[in-house]
C-alpha cells in the first residue's frame, strides 16, 4: 500500500486507532474495506482513492452471502461498482431539476441536529450560499451538515422521492445520507452492503471502562460504563459468537452498556456501535460519579457494599436536589431561623 | 465409627452422608472435640473408639497448637483430665487443652454454594465466599487455626438496613436458612439471586433501593397515633 494511505487514519475512534497501531495489527482486505466505508473522518473522494488503492494493493476476495449482504465474488469488483453507484447518485443530487428542492440541517458538536426546514433552495449551489451564511461565526465547529434533495410530487398519488448526503463546511460530500428514497432497490442492495457485515476489530477496552460515543449521527448521550461487547468470548456466548460471525450485521456491533437514566436510576441497555467509543475523560457530573464506582466494582476493585451505598446516594442526590432548588426560594434570613444555615450553591 | 453426629451442622451432616465423607485421624478426633450437640462422655467414646481402630499420628507444631509425637497420646491425656474445670486443673493441663485443637485448621467439603442463604446463631447472610478460596488454602492448612475456618458473605445491618461484608468464624456450623425473609432481610433475597446469576445489577441496585426506602418509611411512622389518627394524616389506609 503506497505511502499516502494509512487505514489507522480512517477509523473513528482516536483510541481503537491508537490500540491497533500498538498492537501492530494486521487487517485484512475485507476489514480495510469496511473501515473506509464507516469512516466519518475521510470524504467520499478520499475514500474511493483509498479503495482504488486497496484494489491495487491486496488480494481480492470472496464474500458469503448473509442476511444484509449479497454474495460478492470479488471484493474488488464489488468496489468498483460501489463507488460507481455513489459517483452516480452524487451527480443525481447535484443535477438541477426544475420541479426539485433543497434543504438542509446543521449538527454543532454537543447538540441535537438542528433542521433548517422552512428555507427550502431550487439548486445545491443556492442552498450551499444559505448554509455559509449561517456558518459565518462558527465555520470551524460544524459536527455535520445534512442536505435533502426532494423532488416535488406531481400528482397526490405519487410517492415523495428524496436523498440525502452529508457535506463538510466547505461543501465536500462526506457520505450519502440515510434518506434513499430515489435509490433504487438494486442499487440500494448494493450501497447498503456493508450494513449487513460484523468485523471484529480489536479495541483497547475492557468491561467496567467508562466510554463515549462520538458518532454524533447516531446520538448516544453521556458517558456509559461498557459491559460487553458482542464478541467478547470470555463474556458471549461461543454459540452466539459463531452465529454473528455468519449473520450478524450492524446492529450486533451495539454493545452492551451500564447508563444513569433521567431519574437516577441504572440501566443496563444497547449502547453504540463499539468502532464509535472512546476513553471518557471529561469531569463526571453529580450523578455520573456513580458510574465511576460501577466502573470500580466491575473491575473487582470495589465490594458490592460500596456499590449499593453509592447507588443509594445516587437516588437520594435528585430527591435531595429537588429540595435544594425549592428552599432556594427562601431568604436566606428565614432559612437560617428554620435551621438550614445558608444555602450555597454548592450545597 | 460414625461421626457425622459430632458434626454441628444438620445440612453438612447430611452432606456428608450422602458422599459418604470419611475423615482421617486428626480430622475426626477434631470434628469430636468441636461438637456442640454430644456429650463429654459421647466424646470421649468416640476419642477411645479413634484410639483403638484408627491409625496414630504426630501432631505438627502450628502457632497456636504444640507438636505432639502421637496423637493417640493426646487424646488419652484429654479423656484422663475427665471434666475438670479449667480452674482445677494445673498449668500443664491447662496447656494441653489451649494449645490443641484450637489452633488447628481443617478443609472440609460442604455442600453450600456462593449465593446462598445460611444462617448460624440466629443470625442470615448470603454467602460469597469460603476463606480458604482464591488460593488461601495451602497457607491455612499451615499456619491457620480453627478461627480461620471461615466463609465470607452479605449481612444486613439490622439498625439503618444497609448491607455489610463480615466473615464468620466457623464454616463447619452453618446451615440453610428456610425461613421467611421479612422486613429489611428481603435485600438479602435479591443479593442471593443475583450473586446466583438469576437477576441483574440493574435490578439487585433498584431492589435495594426501594426495599430500603420503604422500610425506612416504616421506621419513620409516628409512634403512639392511632390507625385511625395515621388513616387521617394520610400515612395510612383507613379501614373499611
Amino acid at each position: 500500500m503506497n505511502s499516502d494511505f494509512d487505514i489507522i487514519d480512517f477509523i473513528n475512534s482516536s483510541d481503537i486507532a491508537k490500540h491497533c497501531c500498538s498492537i501492530g495489527y494486521s487487517f485484512s482486505a475485507l476489514e480495510m474495506a469496511y473501515l473506509i466505508w464507516v469512516s466519518r473522518k475521510r470524504s467520499i473522494r478520499e475514500k474511493h482513492s483509498a479503495w482504488h488503492n486497496l484494489i491495487d494493493t491486496q488480494p481480492d476476495m470472496e464474500i458469503a452471502e448473509r442476511p444484509g449482504t449479497p454474495y460478492i465474488k470479488n471484493l474488488h469488483t464489488f468496489l468498483l461498482r460501489f463507488m460507481e453507484l455513489e459517483n452516480k447518485y452524487l451527480a443525481l443530487f447535484y443535477q438541477e431539476e426544475p420541479c426539485c428542492i433543497y434543504s438542509f440541517s446543521i449538527c454543532y458538536p454537543g447538540n441535537e441536529d438542528y433542521s433548517f426546514d422552512n428555507c427550502v433552495f431550487p439548486s445545491f449551489q443556492m442552498c450551499f450560499d444559505a448554509i455559509n451564511a449561517e456558518l459565518t461565526d462558527i465555520f470551524d465547529y460544524v459536527q455535520y451538515i445534512r442536505v435533502k434533495k426532494q423532488w416535488i410530487c406531481q400528482s397526490s398519488s405519487e410517492t415523495v422521492k428524496s436523498m440525502e448526503i452529508y457535506i463538510d463546511s466547505i461543501g465536500t460530500p462526506w457520505s450519502l445520507g440515510e434518506d434513499r428514497q430515489i435509490i433504487s432497490e438494486e442499487d440500494n442492495e448494493i450501497l447498503d452492503a456493508f450494513r449487513g457485515m460484523w468485523p471484529e476489530i480489536p479495541t483497547p477496552f475492557k468491561r467496567g471502562d467508562i466510554l463515549i460515543s462520538n458518532n454524533q449521527r447516531v446520538r448516544y448521550d453521556g458517558p456509559f460504563v461498557l459491559d460487553t461487547i458482542l464478541y467478547w468470548k470470555d463474556t458471549v456466548p461461543e454459540s452466539t459468537i459463531k452465529f454473528l460471525r455468519s449473520r450478524g450485521d450492524e446492529s450486533d456491533l451495539e454493545v452492551n452498556v451500564y447508563t444513569i437514566s433521567s431519574d437516577n436510576s441504572l440501566c443496563h441497555d444497547h449502547g453504540p456501535c463499539y468502532l464509535d467509543m472512546e476513553y471518557y475523560n471529561a469531569p463526571l457530573d453529580d450523578s455520573q460519579k456513580f458510574l465511576s464506582v460501577l466502573s470500580g466494582y466491575i473491575k473487582g476493585e470495589y465490594d458490592i457494599t460500596v456499590l449499593f451505598e453509592a447507588y443509594d446516594y445516587l437516588k437520594d442526590a435528585k430527591r435531595r436536589k429537588a429540595s435544594y432548588d425549592y428552599l432556594c426560594a427562601y431568604k436566606n434570613s428565614h432559612l437560617i431561623a428554620a435551621g438550614f444555615g445558608e444555602i450555597t450553591n454548592d450545597r | 465409627m460414625n461421626f457425622y453426629k459430632f458434626i454441628n451442622s444438620k445440612d453438612i451432616r447430611a452432606y456428608f452422608e450422602s458422599i459418604n465423607y470419611q475423615f482421617d485421624s486428626l480430622s475426626a478426633a477434631w470434628i469430636v472435640w468441636q461438637s456442640k450437640l454430644t456429650t463429654l462422655q459421647e466424646k470421649h467414646e468416640a476419642w477411645e473408639k479413634i484410639i483403638a481402630t484408627m491409625p496414630d499420628c504426630e501432631i505438627r507444631e502450628r502457632p497456636n497448637t504444640k507438636a505432639r509425637p502421637s496423637l493417640h497420646n493426646y487424646l488419652r491425656k484429654l479423656i484422663e483430665l475427665g471434666d475438670k474445670s479449667p480452674d482445677d486443673m494445673s498449668d500443664y493441663e491447662k496447656e494441653l487443652i489451649d494449645d490443641g485443637f484450637d489452633g488447628m485448621w481443617f478443609y472440609f467439603p460442604t455442600p453450600f454454594k456462593k449465593g446462598d442463604i445460611l444462617t448460624f446463631s440466629d443470625q442470615i447472610f448470603i454467602l460469597s465466599e469460603f476463606g480458604y478460596e482464591n488460593g488461601f488454602r495451602e497457607r491455612l492448612e499451615k499456619n491457620g487455626d480453627s478461627t480461620d475456618m471461615t466463609a465470607f458473605g452479605y449481612f444486613v445491618d439490622e439498625g439503618d438496613g444497609h448491607i455489610f461484608n463480615e466473615c464468620m468464624h466457623h464454616y463447619m456450623d452453618l446451615e440453610y436458612y428456610c425461613g421467611e425473609l421479612n422486613g429489611k432481610n428481603r435485600i438479602l433475597m435479591a443479593v442471593s439471586n443475583y450473586l446466583k446469576d438469576e437477576i441483574s445489577l440493574e435490578l439487585l441496585l433498584n431492589a435495594y433501593h426501594i426495599i430500603l426506602t420503604e422500610e425506612h418509611a416504616k421506621d419513620f411512622l409516628p409512634r403512639g397515633f392511632t390507625n385511625e389518627g395515621l388513616a387521617l394524616a394520610g400515612i395510612a389506609e383507613r379501614k373499611k
